[in-house]
């Protein structure tokens, strides 16, 4: 299983994060992780085919323990910089 | 007390294996300190040090060029201090190759390699995309994902990337990367002049 990581910028906000995800899906394929280093919060694609628009990556913070949302699946969770904050941050995919 | 057992272990095992003669032993300790001092006096600036202590130990077979360096291993060491407001965070990386991968480099690709190795850790920034350079990158994508392993060569090479195992993921990481049309054009001329296909 090929795996790419790329970084972006963590001044960026939470749709703007998510979209930049999601382009990036559209290149790679589907996202397996994040996680923050530094300025910076880093994404890990498996190289593949690429979900479709309805699949791809949404993401969504939350408090104390991501919530189920219905018809989506938990990807990751992990503590990344939002808007130049560090916040929990939970990825999900619409259930195929 | 441990550590220097595990280190005289390790330093002399070389000796109790002489069968192994191709073998190489590597270790490596590093140690880092953080001091800060504050004092109640206000006039007084708080003061810190960090200290970093490394130490390699290294047993290698001799290479064939017995009038040059024993170089059939490269140990690669990168300190940097990140550019930011602030407190600066500090980067170590330590990047260790070995076998043929050393053992056939010249000088001068020994250095690029060792440096290679050490900045692999740097990742690419990415952002967001305009729609429709998005459209093309996505498109094109989909379309070298499809390549043969024999066609990812070749337009590896086109593009300035080593050919090889890790070439479909450095075409991709280029693509992703190309977040200007001018960028873009560069990878969509080759793949229309290799394969006959723009995007």
């Amino acid at each position: 299983m090929a795996t790419v990581r790329e970084a972006t910028p963590g001044t960026q906000d939470l749709s703007t994060f998510q979209t930049v995800i999601q382009q990036q899906e559209e290149i790679f394929g589907p996202l397996i992780s994040l996680y923050n280093e530094g300025s910076n919060n880093i994404m890990t694609f498996q190289i593949g085919p690429s979900p479709d628009a309805a699949h791809r990556v949404i993401i969504d913070t939350y408090i104390d323990h991501p919530p189920l949302k219905n018809g989506f699946v938990l990807i990751c969770i992990s503590n990344c910089l939002v808007s130049g904050t560090i916040q929990s941050v939970a990825a999900y995919r619409k259930k195929s | 007390m441990q550590p220097i057992i595990r280190t005289i272990v390790i330093l002399v095992s070389p000796l109790l294996l002489p069968s192994c003669s191709n073998a190489l032993y590597f270790y490596e300790t590093d140690k880092i300190s953080l001091l800060v001092e504050a004092r109640p006096d206000s006039s007084q600036p708080v003061q810190g040090n960090l200290g970093l202590k490394q130490r390699v130990a290294l047993v290698t077979p001799a290479t064939k060029n017995v009038e040059g360096d024993a170089l059939s291993s490269i140990n690669s060491f990168r300190f940097k201090i990140e550019e930011e407001p602030g407190f600066n965070p500090v980067t170590i990386q330590s990047a260790f190759i070995t076998g043929d991968a050393a053992y056939c480099l010249n000088q001068k690709q020994t250095e690029k390699a060792a440096s290679i190795v050490a900045q692999s850790g740097e990742l690419q920034i990415v952002t967001v995309a305009p729609e429709l350079l998005q459209s093309r990158r996505a498109k094109a994508a989909t379309f070298i994902k499809g390549l043969s392993s024999n066609e990812l060569d070749t337009l590896a090479t086109a593009i300035d990337k080593e050919p090889g195992a890790n070439a479909l993921s450095d075409i991709l990481l280029a693509v992703g990367a190309a977040n200007s049309n001018t960028s873009f054009e560069v990878i969509n001329q080759k793949l229309e002049v290799l394969f006959g296909r723009s995007f």
